[in-house]
Protein backbone atom coordinates (compact mmCIF):
# COMPACT_ATOMS: atom_id res chain seq x y z
CA UNK A 1 0.00 0.00 0.00
CA UNK A 2 1.38 3.67 -0.85
CA UNK A 3 2.00 5.30 1.85
CA UNK A 4 -0.30 8.46 3.15
CA UNK A 5 0.81 11.75 2.07
CA UNK A 6 0.71 15.14 3.02
CA UNK A 7 1.39 18.17 0.43
CA UNK A 8 1.97 21.43 2.12
CA UNK A 9 0.66 24.37 0.22
CA UNK A 10 3.82 26.86 1.24
CA UNK A 11 3.75 30.58 0.88
CA UNK A 12 6.61 33.37 1.69
CA UNK A 13 5.81 36.72 3.64
CA UNK A 14 8.44 38.48 1.18
CA UNK A 15 11.85 37.51 2.95
CA UNK A 16 11.31 33.40 4.33
CA UNK A 17 8.80 31.38 4.56
CA UNK A 18 5.28 32.73 6.11
CA UNK A 19 4.18 32.44 9.63
CA UNK A 20 1.86 29.47 8.49
CA UNK A 21 3.38 27.89 6.46
CA UNK A 22 5.77 27.07 9.56
CA UNK A 23 2.52 26.35 11.43
CA UNK A 24 1.42 23.98 8.30
CA UNK A 25 4.39 22.29 8.64
CA UNK A 26 4.33 21.86 12.82
CA UNK A 27 1.29 20.28 12.42
CA UNK A 28 2.61 17.91 9.58
CA UNK A 29 5.17 16.88 11.33
CA UNK A 30 3.23 15.97 14.33
CA UNK A 31 0.63 13.69 12.62
CA UNK A 32 3.68 11.91 10.65
CA UNK A 33 5.39 11.29 13.87
CA UNK A 34 2.01 9.65 14.82
CA UNK A 35 1.02 8.02 12.15
CA UNK A 36 3.87 7.04 9.77
CA UNK A 37 2.94 9.33 6.91
CA UNK A 38 5.33 11.64 4.96
CA UNK A 39 4.55 15.03 4.19
CA UNK A 40 6.06 17.15 1.37
CA UNK A 41 5.73 20.94 0.17
CA UNK A 42 5.00 23.14 -2.68
CA UNK A 43 6.44 26.68 -3.28
CA UNK A 44 5.36 28.78 -6.14
CA UNK A 45 8.00 31.64 -5.92
CA UNK A 46 11.14 32.84 -7.41
CA UNK A 47 13.09 33.61 -4.63
CA UNK A 48 12.50 29.82 -3.60
CA UNK A 49 16.17 29.42 -3.07
CA UNK A 50 16.38 31.99 -0.35
CA UNK A 51 14.13 29.41 1.72
CA UNK A 52 16.20 26.33 1.03
CA UNK A 53 18.13 25.62 4.32
CA UNK A 54 15.31 26.20 6.38
CA UNK A 55 13.16 24.61 4.05
CA UNK A 56 15.89 21.15 4.47
CA UNK A 57 15.42 21.62 8.30
CA UNK A 58 11.96 19.56 8.71
CA UNK A 59 12.09 15.93 7.41
CA UNK A 60 10.16 16.97 4.41
CA UNK A 61 9.62 14.21 1.72
CA UNK A 62 9.61 16.20 -1.38
CA UNK A 63 9.55 19.79 -2.19
CA UNK A 64 8.56 20.97 -5.16
CA UNK A 65 9.47 24.53 -6.73
CA UNK A 66 7.59 26.51 -9.17
CA UNK A 67 9.54 29.36 -10.78
CA UNK A 68 8.65 31.87 -12.97
CA UNK A 69 4.92 31.95 -12.70
CA UNK A 70 5.06 35.34 -11.38
CA UNK A 71 2.92 37.24 -8.36
CA UNK A 72 0.20 35.27 -7.21
CA UNK A 73 -3.16 34.82 -9.47
CA UNK A 74 -5.66 32.59 -8.23
CA UNK A 75 -6.51 30.87 -11.42
CA UNK A 76 -2.86 30.53 -12.61
CA UNK A 77 -1.77 29.38 -9.12
CA UNK A 78 -4.66 26.70 -9.17
CA UNK A 79 -3.73 25.38 -12.44
CA UNK A 80 0.10 24.41 -11.19
CA UNK A 81 -0.74 23.30 -7.58
CA UNK A 82 -3.19 20.94 -9.26
CA UNK A 83 -0.08 19.66 -11.65
CA UNK A 84 1.60 19.38 -8.38
CA UNK A 85 -1.40 17.36 -7.22
CA UNK A 86 -1.65 15.02 -9.86
CA UNK A 87 2.00 14.34 -9.55
CA UNK A 88 2.21 13.54 -6.00
CA UNK A 89 -0.94 12.29 -4.95
CA UNK A 90 -1.63 13.41 -1.70
CA UNK A 91 -4.08 12.05 0.48
CA UNK A 92 -4.14 15.54 2.37
CA UNK A 93 -4.01 18.96 1.40
CA UNK A 94 -2.70 21.90 3.63
CA UNK A 95 -3.64 25.59 2.53
CA UNK A 96 -2.93 28.54 5.09
CA UNK A 97 -5.87 30.39 5.55
CA UNK A 98 -4.58 33.47 4.37
CA UNK A 99 -6.04 35.57 2.05
CA UNK A 100 -3.97 34.26 -0.38
CA UNK A 101 -4.81 30.08 0.71
CA UNK A 102 -8.54 30.78 1.09
CA UNK A 103 -9.06 32.33 -2.39
CA UNK A 104 -6.48 29.40 -4.04
CA UNK A 105 -7.99 26.41 -1.91
CA UNK A 106 -11.45 26.16 -3.05
CA UNK A 107 -10.55 25.85 -6.57
CA UNK A 108 -8.66 23.26 -6.44
CA UNK A 109 -11.04 21.39 -4.84
CA UNK A 110 -13.58 22.21 -7.93
CA UNK A 111 -10.82 20.74 -9.98
CA UNK A 112 -10.47 17.94 -8.00
CA UNK A 113 -14.25 17.65 -6.54
CA UNK A 114 -13.40 17.00 -3.52
CA UNK A 115 -14.08 18.32 0.14
CA UNK A 116 -12.98 21.23 1.41
CA UNK A 117 -12.87 22.54 5.13
CA UNK A 118 -12.10 25.78 5.29
CA UNK A 119 -10.32 27.84 8.46
CA UNK A 120 -9.57 24.39 10.49
CA UNK A 121 -8.38 25.51 13.89
CA UNK A 122 -7.53 22.16 14.83
CA UNK A 123 -6.72 18.85 12.56
CA UNK A 124 -5.90 14.97 13.84
CA UNK A 125 -6.41 11.87 12.34
CA UNK A 126 -8.65 9.02 13.24
CA UNK A 127 -7.77 5.21 12.92
CA UNK A 128 -8.38 4.97 9.61
CA UNK A 129 -5.94 7.75 9.19
CA UNK A 130 -8.51 9.90 7.93
CA UNK A 131 -8.58 13.97 8.66
CA UNK A 132 -10.67 14.84 11.41
CA UNK A 133 -10.61 19.05 10.88
CA UNK A 134 -12.12 20.94 13.29
CA UNK A 135 -13.87 24.50 12.51
CA UNK A 136 -15.78 26.95 13.40
CA UNK A 137 -19.28 27.99 12.20
CA UNK A 138 -21.64 30.60 13.21
CA UNK A 139 -19.24 33.39 13.82
CA UNK A 140 -17.37 31.16 16.25
CA UNK A 141 -20.97 29.87 17.99
CA UNK A 142 -20.95 26.28 17.00
CA UNK A 143 -17.38 23.73 16.38
CA UNK A 144 -18.04 21.13 13.87
CA UNK A 145 -16.14 17.96 12.89
CA UNK A 146 -15.69 17.63 9.57
CA UNK A 147 -14.09 14.64 7.14
CA UNK A 148 -13.80 14.13 3.48
CA UNK A 149 -14.46 10.49 3.56
CA UNK A 150 -14.63 8.99 0.67
CA UNK A 151 -12.43 11.69 -1.83
CA UNK A 152 -9.00 12.79 -2.43
CA UNK A 153 -7.09 14.74 -1.41
CA UNK A 154 -8.92 16.11 1.61
CA UNK A 155 -8.28 20.02 1.48
CA UNK A 156 -8.02 21.61 4.82
CA UNK A 157 -6.92 25.92 4.94
CA UNK A 158 -6.07 26.51 8.57
CA UNK A 159 -6.38 29.99 10.39
CA UNK A 160 -2.85 31.30 11.02
CA UNK A 161 -1.60 31.58 14.37
CA UNK A 162 -3.58 28.52 15.86
CA UNK A 163 -0.93 25.99 15.01
CA UNK A 164 2.65 25.63 16.72
CA UNK A 165 5.32 26.20 14.26
CA UNK A 166 7.61 24.05 13.00
CA UNK A 167 11.01 23.79 14.87
CA UNK A 168 14.27 23.10 12.95
CA UNK A 169 15.92 20.27 13.44
CA UNK A 170 19.67 19.42 12.50
CA UNK A 171 19.23 15.71 11.55
CA UNK A 172 17.04 14.78 9.36
CA UNK A 173 16.62 13.29 5.99
CA UNK A 174 17.39 15.70 3.04
CA UNK A 175 14.55 16.42 1.25
CA UNK A 176 14.44 15.70 -2.20
CA UNK A 177 13.79 18.77 -4.67
CA UNK A 178 11.80 18.76 -7.71
CA UNK A 179 11.77 21.76 -9.81
CA UNK A 180 8.80 22.17 -11.73
CA UNK A 181 8.87 24.54 -14.99
CA UNK A 182 5.64 26.63 -15.47
CA UNK A 183 3.91 25.61 -19.33
CA UNK A 184 2.84 28.96 -20.11
CA UNK A 185 -0.34 29.33 -18.57
CA UNK A 186 -1.70 32.64 -18.92
CA UNK A 187 -4.00 34.30 -16.21
CA UNK A 188 -6.69 36.62 -16.97
CA UNK A 189 -5.58 38.83 -13.92
CA UNK A 190 -3.00 41.76 -14.39
CA UNK A 191 -1.45 42.62 -10.96
CA UNK A 192 -1.18 46.77 -11.52
CA UNK A 193 0.25 47.95 -8.04
CA UNK A 194 0.20 47.34 -4.22
CA UNK A 195 -0.05 49.54 -1.77
CA UNK A 196 1.24 48.51 2.25
CA UNK A 197 -1.96 47.92 4.43
CA UNK A 198 -2.65 49.82 7.27
CA UNK A 199 -2.76 48.38 10.59
CA UNK A 200 -5.98 49.48 11.73
CA UNK A 201 -7.27 47.12 8.98
CA UNK A 202 -5.70 43.50 10.02
CA UNK A 203 -7.24 43.63 13.35
CA UNK A 204 -8.24 39.48 12.35
CA UNK A 205 -4.36 38.69 11.45
CA UNK A 206 -1.95 40.56 14.45
CA UNK A 207 -1.08 38.70 16.91
CA UNK A 208 -1.58 41.18 19.51
CA UNK A 209 -4.46 42.95 20.00
CA UNK A 210 -6.09 46.22 21.85
CA UNK A 211 -10.09 46.75 22.50
CA UNK A 212 -11.49 49.48 23.62
CA UNK A 213 -14.75 50.05 24.79
CA UNK A 214 -18.07 51.93 26.59
CA UNK A 215 -15.15 53.14 28.86
CA UNK A 216 -13.81 55.76 26.70
CA UNK A 217 -15.36 59.20 27.23
CA UNK A 218 -14.05 61.33 24.65
CA UNK A 219 -13.19 60.33 20.78
CA UNK A 220 -10.17 62.01 21.58
CA UNK A 221 -8.97 59.69 24.58
CA UNK A 222 -8.39 57.08 21.34
CA UNK A 223 -5.32 58.70 21.41
CA UNK A 224 -3.16 57.55 24.23
CA UNK A 225 -4.70 54.27 23.16
CA UNK A 226 -2.99 54.92 19.74
CA UNK A 227 -0.13 55.51 21.06
CA UNK A 228 -0.01 52.26 23.43
CA UNK A 229 -0.63 50.03 20.19
CA UNK A 230 1.98 52.05 18.47
CA UNK A 231 4.51 51.20 21.61
CA UNK A 232 3.38 47.63 21.66
CA UNK A 233 3.22 46.76 17.93
CA UNK A 234 -0.53 45.89 18.52
CA UNK A 235 -3.37 46.10 16.46
CA UNK A 236 -6.79 48.44 17.47
CA UNK A 237 -10.22 47.44 17.64
CA UNK A 238 -12.64 48.28 19.54
CA UNK A 239 -16.65 47.34 20.52
CA UNK A 240 -19.76 47.80 18.43
CA UNK A 241 -20.54 51.21 20.75
CA UNK A 242 -17.72 52.76 19.92
CA UNK A 243 -18.57 52.51 16.21
CA UNK A 244 -21.65 53.42 16.69
CA UNK A 245 -20.76 56.61 18.50
CA UNK A 246 -18.36 57.20 15.30
CA UNK A 247 -14.94 56.51 17.35
CA UNK A 248 -13.80 53.86 14.98
CA UNK A 249 -14.90 52.59 11.59
CA UNK A 250 -16.83 49.75 10.99
CA UNK A 251 -13.35 47.43 9.64
CA UNK A 252 -11.94 47.91 13.65
CA UNK A 253 -15.30 46.30 15.50
CA UNK A 254 -15.38 43.03 17.14
CA UNK A 255 -17.90 40.76 17.68
CA UNK A 256 -20.96 38.87 15.75
CA UNK A 257 -22.30 42.25 13.79
CA UNK A 258 -18.19 42.63 12.93
CA UNK A 259 -14.91 40.63 13.28
CA UNK A 260 -13.92 37.80 14.74
CA UNK A 261 -10.65 37.59 15.74
CA UNK A 262 -7.68 35.35 16.68
CA UNK A 263 -4.83 37.28 18.31
CA UNK A 264 -2.72 35.43 20.37
CA UNK A 265 -2.92 37.83 23.22
CA UNK A 266 -5.72 40.10 23.74
CA UNK A 267 -6.43 43.14 25.82
CA UNK A 268 -9.75 44.96 26.29
CA UNK A 269 -10.00 47.95 28.28
CA UNK A 270 -13.66 49.23 29.37
CA UNK A 271 -15.77 46.94 27.60
CA UNK A 272 -18.31 45.26 29.46
CA UNK A 273 -18.63 41.86 27.40
CA UNK A 274 -22.32 41.49 25.73
CA UNK A 275 -23.25 37.89 24.35
CA UNK A 276 -22.69 39.08 20.93
CA UNK A 277 -19.20 40.29 21.71
CA UNK A 278 -17.84 37.42 23.83
CA UNK A 279 -18.43 35.20 20.19
CA UNK A 280 -16.40 37.50 18.44
CA UNK A 281 -13.58 36.98 20.97
CA UNK A 282 -13.82 32.89 21.48
CA UNK A 283 -10.65 32.24 19.10
CA UNK A 284 -8.04 34.77 21.07
CA UNK A 285 -5.59 32.47 22.75
CA UNK A 286 -5.27 34.80 25.57
CA UNK A 287 -7.58 37.02 27.32
CA UNK A 288 -7.11 40.29 29.92
CA UNK A 289 -9.78 42.36 30.35
CA UNK A 290 -9.61 45.65 32.89
CA UNK A 291 -12.77 47.06 33.55
CA UNK A 292 -13.87 49.16 36.22
CA UNK A 293 -17.30 46.97 36.96
CA UNK A 294 -16.41 44.36 39.07
CA UNK A 295 -19.16 42.40 37.70
CA UNK A 296 -18.45 42.75 34.30
CA UNK A 297 -19.42 40.56 32.11
CA UNK A 298 -16.41 40.28 30.05
CA UNK A 299 -14.83 38.76 32.89
CA UNK A 300 -16.28 35.50 31.64
CA UNK A 301 -14.54 35.25 28.62
CA UNK A 302 -11.24 36.73 30.42
CA UNK A 303 -8.10 34.47 31.03
CA UNK A 304 -7.04 37.11 33.45
CA UNK A 305 -8.83 39.63 34.96
CA UNK A 306 -7.85 43.35 36.37
CA UNK A 307 -10.71 45.85 37.90
CA UNK A 308 -9.14 48.87 37.60
CA UNK A 309 -9.42 52.02 36.14
CA UNK A 310 -8.39 52.34 32.42
CA UNK A 311 -7.96 56.42 32.92
CA UNK A 312 -5.39 55.52 35.23
CA UNK A 313 -3.45 52.19 33.94
CA UNK A 314 -3.18 53.19 30.26
CA UNK A 315 -1.06 56.76 30.75
CA UNK A 316 0.92 54.15 33.45
CA UNK A 317 1.18 51.59 31.00
CA UNK A 318 2.74 54.25 28.45
CA UNK A 319 4.99 55.65 30.68
CA UNK A 320 6.86 52.07 31.70
CA UNK A 321 6.90 51.40 28.15
CA UNK A 322 8.91 54.38 26.99
CA UNK A 323 11.21 53.70 30.20
CA UNK A 324 12.03 50.37 29.30
CA UNK B 1 -22.43 49.52 -22.51
CA UNK B 2 -24.72 46.66 -21.21
CA UNK B 3 -22.60 44.55 -18.30
CA UNK B 4 -24.59 41.43 -17.60
CA UNK B 5 -23.95 40.93 -13.54
CA UNK B 6 -25.01 37.83 -12.08
CA UNK B 7 -25.32 37.86 -8.11
CA UNK B 8 -25.20 35.02 -5.61
CA UNK B 9 -27.42 35.14 -2.61
CA UNK B 10 -27.98 32.88 0.29
CA UNK B 11 -30.65 33.05 3.09
CA UNK B 12 -29.11 32.39 6.31
CA UNK B 13 -30.73 32.57 10.05
CA UNK B 14 -30.77 36.22 11.97
CA UNK B 15 -28.11 36.37 14.13
CA UNK B 16 -30.08 39.18 16.70
CA UNK B 17 -30.03 39.88 20.48
CA UNK B 18 -30.83 37.22 22.62
CA UNK B 19 -31.07 34.10 19.99
CA UNK B 20 -28.25 32.43 21.51
CA UNK B 21 -28.47 29.76 24.29
CA UNK B 22 -26.65 31.29 26.55
CA UNK B 23 -25.39 27.96 29.03
CA UNK B 24 -25.06 26.30 25.69
CA UNK B 25 -23.50 29.06 23.92
CA UNK B 26 -24.91 27.93 20.40
CA UNK B 27 -27.98 29.35 18.65
CA UNK B 28 -31.55 28.94 18.77
CA UNK B 29 -32.24 28.02 15.49
CA UNK B 30 -36.22 27.09 15.82
CA UNK B 31 -38.20 30.03 15.48
CA UNK B 32 -35.21 32.39 14.15
CA UNK B 33 -36.32 34.39 11.61
CA UNK B 34 -34.20 33.80 7.93
CA UNK B 35 -32.79 36.88 6.49
CA UNK B 36 -30.39 37.44 3.77
CA UNK B 37 -26.79 36.90 4.30
CA UNK B 38 -25.58 40.63 4.91
CA UNK B 39 -22.60 40.13 2.63
CA UNK B 40 -24.43 39.19 -0.16
CA UNK B 41 -26.06 42.60 -0.14
CA UNK B 42 -23.39 43.87 0.07
CA UNK B 43 -22.78 42.31 -3.08
CA UNK B 44 -26.06 43.62 -4.94
CA UNK B 45 -25.87 46.81 -3.71
CA UNK B 46 -22.47 46.84 -5.98
CA UNK B 47 -24.00 45.18 -9.14
CA UNK B 48 -26.82 47.98 -8.77
CA UNK B 49 -23.87 50.59 -8.53
CA UNK B 50 -22.58 49.13 -11.42
CA UNK B 51 -25.85 48.91 -13.57
CA UNK B 52 -26.47 52.55 -12.48
CA UNK B 53 -22.92 53.64 -13.93
CA UNK B 54 -22.52 51.29 -16.39
CA UNK B 55 -25.85 50.05 -17.94
CA UNK B 56 -26.68 46.54 -18.00
CA UNK B 57 -28.69 44.02 -16.37
CA UNK B 58 -28.81 42.41 -12.61
CA UNK B 59 -29.78 38.81 -12.17
CA UNK B 60 -29.90 37.05 -8.90
CA UNK B 61 -29.25 33.50 -8.14
CA UNK B 62 -30.12 32.24 -4.68
CA UNK B 63 -30.08 27.98 -3.95
CA UNK B 64 -32.37 27.05 -0.89
CA UNK B 65 -36.07 25.58 -0.55
CA UNK B 66 -39.01 27.29 -2.42
CA UNK B 67 -39.41 29.68 0.70
CA UNK B 68 -36.21 31.47 -0.01
CA UNK B 69 -38.68 33.52 -2.48
CA UNK B 70 -38.81 36.25 0.13
CA UNK B 71 -35.00 36.66 -0.47
CA UNK B 72 -35.91 37.32 -4.06
CA UNK B 73 -38.52 39.75 -3.61
CA UNK B 74 -36.18 41.61 -1.54
CA UNK B 75 -33.44 41.76 -4.09
CA UNK B 76 -36.04 42.88 -6.40
CA UNK B 77 -36.90 45.80 -4.13
CA UNK B 78 -34.04 46.73 -3.86
CA UNK B 79 -33.47 46.88 -8.06
CA UNK B 80 -33.14 43.34 -9.25
CA UNK B 81 -33.54 42.51 -12.87
CA UNK B 82 -34.31 39.09 -12.53
CA UNK B 83 -34.25 36.81 -10.10
CA UNK B 84 -33.38 32.83 -9.85
CA UNK B 85 -34.40 30.32 -7.53
CA UNK B 86 -32.50 27.31 -7.72
CA UNK B 87 -35.08 24.34 -5.65
CA UNK B 88 -35.49 20.84 -5.83
CA UNK B 89 -34.85 18.50 -3.47
CA UNK B 90 -31.62 17.29 -5.10
CA UNK B 91 -29.56 20.43 -3.96
CA UNK B 92 -30.22 19.54 -0.10
CA UNK B 93 -27.34 18.74 1.98
CA UNK B 94 -24.56 20.24 -0.11
CA UNK B 95 -21.76 21.19 1.11
CA UNK B 96 -19.23 24.56 -0.30
CA UNK B 97 -17.99 22.48 -3.35
CA UNK B 98 -21.26 20.92 -4.52
CA UNK B 99 -23.19 24.80 -3.74
CA UNK B 100 -21.00 25.98 -6.14
CA UNK B 101 -20.93 23.31 -8.88
CA UNK B 102 -25.21 23.75 -8.41
CA UNK B 103 -24.66 27.89 -8.85
CA UNK B 104 -22.42 27.65 -11.58
CA UNK B 105 -25.00 25.18 -13.28
CA UNK B 106 -27.59 27.66 -12.90
CA UNK B 107 -25.14 30.51 -13.94
CA UNK B 108 -24.31 28.66 -17.07
CA UNK B 109 -28.10 28.13 -17.80
CA UNK B 110 -29.28 31.45 -17.59
CA UNK B 111 -26.31 32.90 -18.70
CA UNK B 112 -23.42 34.46 -20.31
CA UNK B 113 -22.32 37.02 -17.79
CA UNK B 114 -19.47 39.57 -17.64
CA UNK B 115 -19.25 39.54 -13.83
CA UNK B 116 -20.70 37.39 -10.66
CA UNK B 117 -20.70 39.14 -7.67
CA UNK B 118 -20.79 37.16 -4.16
CA UNK B 119 -20.53 37.93 -0.73
CA UNK B 120 -17.19 37.71 1.18
CA UNK B 121 -18.41 34.61 3.15
CA UNK B 122 -22.08 33.50 4.66
CA UNK B 123 -22.81 34.25 8.49
CA UNK B 124 -23.63 30.82 8.52
CA UNK B 125 -20.85 28.43 6.88
CA UNK B 126 -18.54 31.51 7.16
CA UNK B 127 -16.56 28.84 4.88
CA UNK B 128 -15.53 31.62 1.54
CA UNK B 129 -15.01 29.14 -0.34
CA UNK B 130 -18.28 29.21 -2.49
CA UNK B 131 -17.16 31.80 -4.59
CA UNK B 132 -13.89 30.29 -5.99
CA UNK B 133 -15.20 27.00 -6.55
CA UNK B 134 -18.28 28.59 -9.01
CA UNK B 135 -14.92 30.43 -11.02
CA UNK B 136 -13.28 27.28 -11.16
CA UNK B 137 -16.43 25.12 -12.19
CA UNK B 138 -16.62 28.17 -14.62
CA UNK B 139 -13.09 27.92 -16.03
CA UNK B 140 -13.24 32.05 -15.32
CA UNK B 141 -11.00 34.06 -13.11
CA UNK B 142 -11.86 35.00 -9.61
CA UNK B 143 -10.34 37.64 -7.17
CA UNK B 144 -11.12 37.57 -3.42
CA UNK B 145 -11.65 40.41 -0.86
CA UNK B 146 -12.61 43.21 -3.23
CA UNK B 147 -12.40 46.60 -1.48
CA UNK B 148 -13.22 48.94 -4.43
CA UNK B 149 -14.14 48.49 -8.08
CA UNK B 150 -12.83 51.74 -10.05
CA UNK B 151 -12.46 51.33 -14.11
CA UNK B 152 -14.84 49.39 -15.83
CA UNK B 153 -14.71 48.64 -19.98
CA UNK B 154 -16.86 46.33 -21.92
CA UNK B 155 -13.94 43.81 -21.19
CA UNK B 156 -12.17 43.73 -18.24
CA UNK B 157 -12.51 45.78 -15.10
CA UNK B 158 -9.86 47.37 -12.14
CA UNK B 159 -10.41 46.36 -8.62
CA UNK B 160 -8.51 46.46 -5.20
CA UNK B 161 -8.01 43.97 -3.30
CA UNK B 162 -6.74 42.35 -0.35
CA UNK B 163 -3.19 40.09 -0.53
CA UNK B 164 -0.84 39.20 1.91
CA UNK B 165 1.30 42.24 0.68
CA UNK B 166 -1.37 44.83 0.98
CA UNK B 167 -4.07 46.75 -1.23
CA UNK B 168 -3.47 45.04 -4.76
CA UNK B 169 -4.37 46.84 -8.00
CA UNK B 170 -5.75 44.21 -10.23
CA UNK B 171 -6.98 44.13 -14.07
CA UNK B 172 -9.14 41.63 -14.59
CA UNK B 173 -10.90 40.15 -17.74
CA UNK B 174 -14.73 39.37 -18.11
CA UNK B 175 -16.16 36.95 -17.46
CA UNK B 176 -14.77 36.53 -14.12
CA UNK B 177 -16.27 36.37 -10.33
CA UNK B 178 -15.90 39.01 -7.41
CA UNK B 179 -16.13 38.48 -4.21
CA UNK B 180 -16.64 41.35 -2.28
CA UNK B 181 -15.99 43.21 1.33
CA UNK B 182 -18.56 45.27 3.24
CA UNK B 183 -16.78 48.75 3.12
CA UNK B 184 -17.26 48.25 -0.60
CA UNK B 185 -20.83 49.63 -0.74
CA UNK B 186 -23.94 50.35 1.91
CA UNK B 187 -26.61 48.17 0.86
CA UNK B 188 -29.62 50.27 0.12
CA UNK B 189 -32.62 50.58 2.32
CA UNK B 190 -35.72 50.05 -0.65
CA UNK B 191 -38.94 52.07 -0.02
CA UNK B 192 -42.19 51.14 0.50
CA UNK B 193 -43.35 51.51 -3.21
CA UNK B 194 -40.42 48.58 -4.18
CA UNK B 195 -41.51 46.96 -1.85
CA UNK B 196 -44.97 46.67 -2.31
CA UNK B 197 -44.32 46.33 -6.01
CA UNK B 198 -41.59 43.86 -5.36
CA UNK B 199 -44.30 41.61 -4.19
CA UNK B 200 -45.82 41.03 -6.97
CA UNK B 201 -43.14 39.89 -9.07
CA UNK B 202 -42.25 36.07 -9.19
CA UNK B 203 -38.69 34.99 -8.87
CA UNK B 204 -37.83 32.45 -12.15
CA UNK B 205 -37.86 28.81 -10.76
CA UNK B 206 -34.96 26.95 -12.03
CA UNK B 207 -35.16 22.93 -11.50
CA UNK B 208 -32.31 20.51 -12.18
CA UNK B 209 -33.96 19.28 -15.21
CA UNK B 210 -33.34 22.66 -17.06
CA UNK B 211 -29.09 22.35 -15.92
CA UNK B 212 -26.97 21.04 -18.42
CA UNK B 213 -25.42 18.77 -16.07
CA UNK B 214 -28.58 16.45 -14.98
CA UNK B 215 -26.85 14.11 -13.20
CA UNK B 216 -28.19 13.96 -9.44
CA UNK B 217 -25.02 12.25 -7.86
CA UNK B 218 -23.29 15.40 -8.34
CA UNK B 219 -25.30 17.68 -6.51
CA UNK B 220 -27.08 18.00 -2.81
CA UNK B 221 -25.50 15.73 -0.47
CA UNK B 222 -24.25 12.56 -2.93
CA UNK B 223 -22.35 15.46 -4.57
CA UNK B 224 -20.65 16.87 -1.66
CA UNK B 225 -17.08 15.36 -0.29
CA UNK B 226 -17.49 16.16 3.09
CA UNK B 227 -19.59 15.07 6.05
CA UNK B 228 -20.01 16.96 9.42
CA UNK B 229 -19.67 14.28 12.14
CA UNK B 230 -20.02 16.46 15.40
CA UNK B 231 -21.18 19.44 16.47
CA UNK B 232 -20.21 21.10 19.66
CA UNK B 233 -19.71 24.26 21.65
CA UNK B 234 -16.90 26.00 21.98
CA UNK B 235 -16.12 26.07 25.55
CA UNK B 236 -14.99 29.60 27.12
CA UNK B 237 -12.30 29.52 29.91
CA UNK B 238 -12.95 29.21 33.31
CA UNK B 239 -14.36 32.67 34.83
CA UNK B 240 -11.56 34.56 35.96
CA UNK B 241 -12.11 36.24 39.69
CA UNK B 242 -11.32 40.13 39.10
CA UNK B 243 -8.33 41.65 40.91
CA UNK B 244 -8.39 45.35 41.94
CA UNK B 245 -5.38 47.18 40.96
CA UNK B 246 -4.37 50.78 40.94
CA UNK B 247 -2.69 51.89 38.34
CA UNK B 248 0.74 51.39 38.82
CA UNK B 249 0.39 47.84 39.70
CA UNK B 250 -2.21 47.31 36.64
CA UNK B 251 0.49 48.90 34.50
CA UNK B 252 3.30 46.14 35.65
CA UNK B 253 0.92 43.36 35.83
CA UNK B 254 -0.49 44.05 32.00
CA UNK B 255 3.45 44.02 30.80
CA UNK B 256 4.88 40.86 32.60
CA UNK B 257 1.27 39.20 31.18
CA UNK B 258 2.41 40.31 27.51
CA UNK B 259 5.70 38.49 28.18
CA UNK B 260 4.63 35.34 29.23
CA UNK B 261 4.69 32.41 26.42
CA UNK B 262 1.77 31.68 24.96
CA UNK B 263 0.64 27.86 24.47
CA UNK B 264 2.81 26.36 21.94
CA UNK B 265 5.86 28.90 22.19
CA UNK B 266 4.81 31.58 20.38
CA UNK B 267 4.18 34.92 20.96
Amino acid sequence: MKQKRILIYGETDGVGLSAVTRELIGKSRALAAKSGLEYSLILIHDQAENCRDELSAYGLSRIYIWKDAGDFRADRYADLLADTIRREDPDILLVGGSPEGRSLAPRVAAIFRTGITADCTELALDTENRLIQTRPAFGGNIMAHILTPNRRPQIATVRPGVMPPADRTEYCPSPEWILCRNTARTSAIRLLGIEPADAAEEIDTCSLLLAVGGGLKDKEDLEMFRELAALLGAGLAGSRVLVERGFLPPEAQIGLSGHSVRPRKLITFGISGSLQFRAGIRQAQKILAVNIDPEAEIFRAAHTAICGDLYEIVPELIGQLKEK
Amino acid sequence: MMLQIAVCMKQVPALNEGKMDEGMGTLIRKDIPPVINVYDLTALETALRLKEEYGGKVTVFSMGPESAESLLREAFAMGADRSVLLTGPEFAGADAVATAYALSQAITARGPFDLILCGRQTTDGDTAQVGGAIAQFMEIPSIYWVSRIHAVTPASCTVTALTAKGHASCRIDFPCLLTVERELAVPRIPGLGAKIAAKKRQPEILTLQELPDRDSSHYGRPGSGTRVIKIFSPREPAPAAAVSMKGKEAAAYILEWLDEQTEGGIR
